[in-house]
């Protein structure tokens, strides 16, 4: 049922030329304008009031990576993405897993619970979770201290305010990530769990055996999201501390917004953003290829026939 | 399966992975619930220790010294009228741009949209930069144009769309076709009204993308009155970080449509936000 050769009728190219002209120049003006300045840009020393560019080769990516802070919000970036992408996938792999064990009404009910914080607006929730980390009154110093234990500065202490801040990432995230996963799940066939368990297989071997290799597609899926999200870690950081204490929580998409917006310095913040984009990219791949190397096709994959 | 006849007994294992459950949506709750009650605690109270678990004495004043002390209302509607106009805008091009890759032959269509979901993985917030120069350079920063523009199309949108419409029979539009309907009537009575439930979905999506986009309306506009809500909140936020009853009170008014329209359509909901996971 592939498209059938439309006929040439008398409006097919005024209809095709409506269509098609608003959308080429939509795509030209908001992706690929933007996409070959930002390439362009990156080889020059571009500034957001001057129009004229000079070219500077490579110039910006040396600044890059001899400018200290850049070097600093590289390793606090990839350090959020150690913490945020095994974490989240690993919670959101277990929870739709124990989603789809209980019955209807508490799964109903739990997936509510769990989905709710990606529905809210993260600067809403930064917002919260500030006050929760507070140092003198917040509620976490306050459970602490009834538990006897010392309190801590959360936000304000440069060893502690990055893995806060990838908390609240991770709780913004996992219980979406962890729907899509149950769809999936949800979506293979029950006669496979029903033969495994005549077969003797524990529900543990059920698991690894038939649910990991059937959603394969899904959790790469998943892996490539949250990879994007940890690299672009951006509003909670804005938020709640905007790269303090010092630069223990400067980011990569914050330092190029600092750079890019607030000193006008186009060229190297377009540098720093194809720097961004080639990591991400290079991620997005390795996972692509990992996971396409052993093909496993899920069947009764719900969705699957969109 | 739903097996009538066989109770299924749990395991020991099960009761233990719906305890943790149920102890990690506590945790996930108790955000929210912190922020809606230190909303309406007073600033003595809020600033107790050990804190009060709910508020003992009701304070509904930091609602209105919000509305007082920032044009809330306008960044309210400025959020609203543009996520929906944007949602409306998105949810229509995605159709119709889907229908047309889906149902007719042009040459390059193929390569075209290959190119289309090319730009799919790359990353949009690396490109807000050049996109910021051009926009200033064009005098457009500071205006609606940057705010909803900008969220006209959608790539996912048009994929799922165009998935949508590959799988949608001909005989429909051919009938249409035998009956002299022409091809922009056809779409507009026949392919779009088809797609309602994929539509409604992608809705959800495409408003909440909008509702809750934070970085492109923080750099692309600095006029107070054409702040969003996002930005407008965290603005406030920073002029007044000490003052947690106000901030409390405004994050709550923000979120609460949300959690609202999110009890009362939670499938419609997980639907239009898992519309792209499932897909894989």
């Amino acid at each position: 049922m592939r498209t059938k050769k439309a006929k040439l009728g008398k409006g097919r190219k005024i209809f095709l030329a409506c269509v098609l002209i608003p959308t080429f120049i939509w795509f030209f003006i908001f992706f690929i304008i933007p996409f070959i300045s930002v390439i362009y840009y990156s080889f020059t020393n571009a500034h957001m009031a001057y129009s004229d560019a000079k070219f500077v080769g490579l110039g910006q990516y040396i600044k890059a990576f001899s400018d200290s802070t850049f070097r600093i919000a590289l390793q606090n970036t990839v350090v959020a993405a150690i913490i945020i992408v095994p974490f989240t996938i690993v919670l959101s792999i277990l929870l739709a897993a124990g989603l789809n064990a209980v019955g209807n009404r508490m799964r109903q009910f739990l997936t509510f619970v769990y989905f709710l914080p990606s529905v809210i607006s993260t600067v809403a929730v930064s917002l919260v979770w500030d006050w929760l980390y507070n140092k003198n009154f917040g509620l976490f110093n306050a459970i602490l201290l009834a538990l006897g234990f010392e309190t801590q500065p959360f936000l304000t202490s440069a060893s502690q305010a990055l893995v806060c801040l990838c908390i609240v990432q991770i709780w913004a995230i996992f219980g979406y990530y962890a729907v899509i996963l149950l769809a999936s799940i949800r979506g293979i066939d029950r006669g496979l769990y029903e033969a495994a368990e005549i077969d003797g297989a524990g529900s543990l071997t059920r698991f690894f055996k038939i649910t990991l290799p059937l959603i394969k597609n899904t959790i790469l899926f998943v892996c490539i999201m949250t990879t994007t999200v940890a690299f672009m870690f951006f509003t909670p950081v804005k938020i709640l501390t905007d790269g303090t204490p010092g630069t223990s929580t400067e980011v990569l998409l914050l330092h190029i917004m600092k750079k890019g917006i607030d000193n006008s310095d186009v060229g190297y913040a377009s540098a720093m953003s194809i720097i961004l984009m080639l990591i991400i990219l290079f991620f997005s791949a390795v996972q692509w290829i990992i996971t396409k190397e052993r093909k496993v096709k899920p069947k009764h994959y719900k969705g699957a026939a969109l | 399966m739903i097996k009538p006849n066989r109770k299924k007994r749990h395991s020991i294992g099960y009761y233990i992975g719906l305890a943790i459950m149920l102890a990690g949506a506590v945790i996930m709750i108790l955000p929210l619930y912190w922020m809606v009650m230190s909303a309406f605690k007073g600033q003595t109270e809020l600033l107790q220790m050990p804190p009060t678990m709910y508020p003992h004495e009701f304070v509904v004043t930091n609602f209105q010294r919000v509305l007082d002390g920032i044009p809330f209302l306008r960044y309210y509607a400025n959020s609203l009228v543009t996520s929906l106009i944007n949602t409306v805008a998105g949810v229509f091009t995605s159709a119709i741009i889907g229908y047309t890759f889906a149902k007719y032959k042009f040459k390059g269509r193929d390569m075209i949209f290959f190119i289309i979901l090319a730009f799919m993985m790359i990353p949009y917030d690396t490109l807000m930069i050049p996109l910021y120069k051009l926009m200033a350079g064009l005098h457009l920063t500071n205006s609606y144009f940057v705010l909803t523009v900008p969220y006209f199309c959608n790539i996912f949108g048009i994929f799922l769309m165009r998935q949508f419409y590959l799988d949608l029979p001909n005989d429909y539009l051919e009938a249409a076709e035998a009956d002299g309907c022409g091809h922009m009537k056809r779409f507009l009575k026949i392919a779009f009204p088809m797609a309602k439930p994929m539509m409604s979905a992608l809705f959800i999506y495409l408003f909440m993308a909008s509702y809750n986009s934070y970085l492109w309306p923080l750099i692309s506009v600095s006029k107070r009155n054409l702040f969003t809500l996002t930005v407008g909140i965290g603005t406030f936020f920073n002029d007044r970080g000490t003052q947690t009853d106000l901030i409390m009170a405004a994050s709550t008014m923000m979120i609460i449509p949300v959690v609202i329209v999110f009890s009362l359509a939670q499938k419609n909901f997980v639907e239009g936000l898992t519309v792209g996971g499932v897909k894989g």
